[in-house]
């Protein structure tokens, strides 16, 4: 009987240990999870809330707003120019950064690598202003060319390559010098190496850099409204201008029903990358 | 490889990074040609001191509020049992992440008219408060510590308070350093929540000021973008000096 009686204080002691420490690890995440709410969840659920109804009013449309979406030709070319940036960006972002990564760190010349991130701290205002002296035009006289979005793609490469730079660097220099050594000793080319041994290695470290750009590159919506202002050429025309010129004209019921998109869109973009995450960790 | 092939790479990748910093120089050039007077006459001289009085509240008060917010959060994810949990909570932050600003900008508005904090810079301060990647980076920083330290404190006696205080918050103090220069350099950059959430000239951001200044003189523009810029740059330097000490 004692036994009993002193197991079961055992197991309530484990038990209101526990307790209390979830009860701290929640009050740990209760500002995070308030500031999470109010800045993120309440306002998305107001957005899908007023997405259903017609203009500013309480006539209920359902769908409605979401299929007049998919029929205008503004918010078209706004999607296909953010796909069009990506398929550019991305890649060329994440080649020239592991090149220059890699080349530095042969040279042992890791802190000279400091330099690229630079551009990536500096204000919009201030980078359209050099922008501009460099051009010796005006961003709105230079916005309305058709090599902005040119102009404007460099804008984002020398902004985002720092810290494609860096996390390259990182991840380079993480690898086990074992490993390098031993290929070398079996003869492969400095090629081979990278190709076969490095890049594998530094997979994940793609991945995070992808994710970095595409997020700095929704970032760079500042410069392209500082270059083309809130009604760019066709090429510079993107989501964000979008959003802010629907906001702007007060098409509340328009803007919702995009940012609604814009929001599934991004949800389905994680949940991919964990599935495929996933899978490959279950292989 | 040659030594003298070598120092020819070397000198090349120098050059390359200098040649990639050099549109900056732009900025710092125009100080040599700056003319005080010009300075001086400048009609938007007292915006420019106020919208930089307005910026460095901004960054110093969303530096404080991010980082109390994040850290303890971080720690909290980090030291959570179940993975499907910590999975959740961080792609809820990448998700958060990724999100354009321009997507939540009336929800957010209605937000603050509703509670009455609209154009004003506690508004802009809440609506920054939450900052996805600083969590992230506070997650990975947490994950790096060896579990068994808080194994041995556990063993010890030491609450998850004591385990917040002593160990895992001195060690995360270079990614706290880098957390506060990153956010320091966001505040410095804002401007779609300014544009939408304020609306009267005295509580605009320098970014704001910047964009709207209406002046044809572009190397006055380029001084005060260099004057704007500093802090951040003296900020940056002061940062990447301890990084290499350490």
């Amino acid at each position: 009987m004692s036994l009993l009686s002193d197991l079961l204080r055992g197991s309530n002691c484990t038990l209101m240990n526990k307790m209390k420490k979830n009860l701290q690890s929640n009050i740990l995440l209760l500002p995070a999870l308030t500031a999470g709410f109010f800045c993120y969840l309440f306002p998305i659920l107001i957005a899908f809330w007023k997405s259903l109804f017609l203009g500013t009013g309480s006539d209920f449309v359902g769908i409605q707003n979401y299929m007049n979406l998919f029929e205008n030709e503004a918010f078209l070319l706004a999607v296909r120019n953010l796909f069009h940036l990506w398929t550019i960006i991305i890649p060329v972002n994440l080649v020239i950064g592991i090149f220059i990564a890699e080349a530095y760190i042969k040279l042992r010349q890791e802190k000279l690598c400091l330099f690229y991130l630079v551009p990536s701290i500096l204000p919009a205002a201030c980078v359209v202003t050099v922008a501009s002296s460099i051009l010796r035009k005006s961003p709105s006289q230079w916005g309305e060319t058709p090599f902005a979005f040119y102009v404007f793609l460099v804008i984002v490469l020398w902004k985002t390559l720092g810290f494609s730079i860096l996390i390259f660097m990182v991840a380079i220099k993480s690898i086990e010098s074992e490993i390098i050594d031993a290929a070398m000793l079996d003869g492969v080319t400095p090629l081979q190496c990278f190709w076969y041994i490095k890049l594998p290695i530094i997979k994940r470290s793609l991945l995070i850099c992808g994710i970095l750009t595409i997020y700095n590159s929704f970032r760079c919506f500042r410069e392209a409204y500082l270059i083309g202002g809130a009604h760019p050429n066709e090429q510079l025309y993107s989501i964000q201008h979008f959003l802010q010129n629907n906001f702007m004209n007060m098409n509340y019921a328009r803007l919702e029903a995009a940012s609604i998109l814009v929001v599934l869109f991004v949800g389905a973009f994680v949940l991919i990358g964990m599935y495929l995450a996933k899978k490959r960790n279950n292989r | 490889m040659n030594p003298r092939k070598e120092a020819a790479y070397r000198m090349l990748s120098l050059i390359a990074a200098v040649i990639f910093v050099l549109p900056c120089i732009v900025l710092v050039f125009s100080i040599f040609n700056m003319h005080l007077d010009n300075l001086w006459q400048l009609d938007s001289l007292a915006e420019f001191v106020c919208a930089y009085k307005n910026t460095l509240l901004l960054a110093g008060a969303g530096v404080l509020i991010q980082i109390v917010i994040a850290l303890p959060a971080s720690y909290a994810i980090a030291r959570i049992p179940s993975p499907r949990a910590q999975t959740f909570f961080l792609l809820t932050c990448v998700f958060c992440l990724l999100l354009p600003q321009q997507a939540l900008m009336l929800p957010q508005y209605l937000v603050l008219m509703n509670i009455g904090w609209l154009n004003s810079l506690k508004g802009l301060l809440i609506m920054t408060a939450f900052q996805p990647w600083m969590i992230l980076l506070f997650w990975f920083a947490a994950k790096r510590i060896d579990s068994s330290l808080f194994d041995s404190a556990i063993c010890d006696g030491a609450s998850n308070w004591v385990l917040f205080r002593k160990i895992y918050a001195p060690i995360v103090r270079p990614y706290v350093m880098i957390a506060v220069f990153l956010s320091v350099a966001e505040s410095w950059n804002l401007l779609e929540q300014p544009m939408t959430f304020l609306q009267s000239k005295e509580k605009y951001p320098l970014s704001m000021v910047l964009m709207q200044l209406s002046t044809d003189n572009a190397e006055l523009k380029n001084i005060l973008c260099f004057l704007f810029v500093v802090p951040l740059m003296i900020l940056f330097g002061t940062m990447v000096k301890k990084i290499i000490d350490a």
